[in-house]
């Protein structure tokens, strides 16, 4: 009798598990639920500007809708975004659930940036606990390209700080770049200035490196000497 | 490469004085009827060099050319 009244009561502690253990789950979910921060729908699932280095900025409209009250929202920006992204309006006040928020990103670069992707998002935060996120942050890509030229067949790319040769590309001829503002007198490059140019020829019927030896050599008018190396760029 | 294209690189120095030397970096691209020619020159010895090559570099990786 001792055996069977034991197995009984190990019978029963087994069937009260069994009944609280669902309800504890389903008590806990509704805690978690009720304690959850509220969260909002962004109206698009990632954003890419393109802004030219050096030139105005662009300004690209997103919004959201909150999906429970919002208290205290502040709009963050990733720390990559510094210099670059600014965001309008960034201090929200309390959003209602439903309601639709505008914001309007602004983005530039400087003429010093070479051509690159900024990644970073956008985040909705409580202002007075920034670790409490509203909602999943938007993926933004800052895609930075330089100001681009074309003439005899390619185009190019360039710095911003650069300064295209505009008579020569009203006439069709190279693509000429120059980092200084105007030659010194006898059309000497002034100290520090450097030039880049493009064109093209027709194809000549000797290698490409007796070519570049027999180019400069024919450029040399006034005594000068060149050392020439060469290599297939890979 | 450049814009897709086996390309040469040829780099030179210029003497024109005792004082006045010049580095040049030419790259040349055969396609289709044409040799295109992209240069850059500038003082040897500027300080500003490595910012000097990176530009040039980022316009080779830009460029896209016609092959007739």
């Amino acid at each position: 009798m001792a055996t069977e009244n034991g197995e009984g009561k190990a019978v029963s502690r087994k069937y009260l598990y069994v009944a609280i253990v669902p309800v504890l789950l389903v008590f806990g979910s509704l805690v978690a639920i009720a304690t959850a921060p509220p969260g909002l729908n962004w109206n698009t699932a990632t954003v890419a500007p393109t802004v030219i280095a050096g030139s105005s900025s662009t300004t690209t409209t997103i919004s959201f809708t909150a999906t429970g009250k919002l208290p205290d929202a502040v709009v963050q920006l990733s720390p990559t975004f510094a210099g670059l992204v600014s965001v309008s309006p960034s201090d929200l006040g309390t959003v209602r659930q439903g309601q639709t928020i505008t914001l309007t990103i602004t983005s530039s670069a400087p003429a010093s940036s070479t051509p690159s992707v900024v990644q970073g998002s956008i985040q909705i935060q409580k202002k007075t606990s920034p670790t409490e996120m509203y909602g999943a942050p938007l993926q933004i890509s800052l895609n930075i390209t330089w100001p681009a030229l074309s003439s005899q067949g390619v185009t190019v790319a360039y710095p911003p700080a650069w300064t295209p040769d505009q008579q020569s590309l009203s006439l069709g001829g190279p693509i000429s770049l120059r980092n200084f503002a105007q030659f010194d007198h006898g059309g000497v490059r002034p100290n520090g200035g450097a030039e880049m140019d493009v064109n093209r020829s027709p194809m000549p019927q000797i290698s490409l490196t007796a070519f570049g030896r027999l180019h400069r050599r024919n450029q040399h008018t006034d005594g000068g000497w060149s050392e020439c190396n060469s290599r297939v760029l890979s | 490469m450049v814009g897709g294209v086996n390309a040469t690189r040829v780099s030179y120095h210029d003497t024109y004085a005792a004082t006045t030397q010049e580095t040049g970096i030419t790259v040349y691209v055969p396609l289709g009827m044409f040799l295109y020619e992209f240069n850059l020159t500038y003082f040897t010895g500027d300080p500003n060099e490595p910012n000097l090559l990176t530009s040039f570099n980022n316009l080779l990786q830009t460029a896209t050319m016609a092959a007739n």
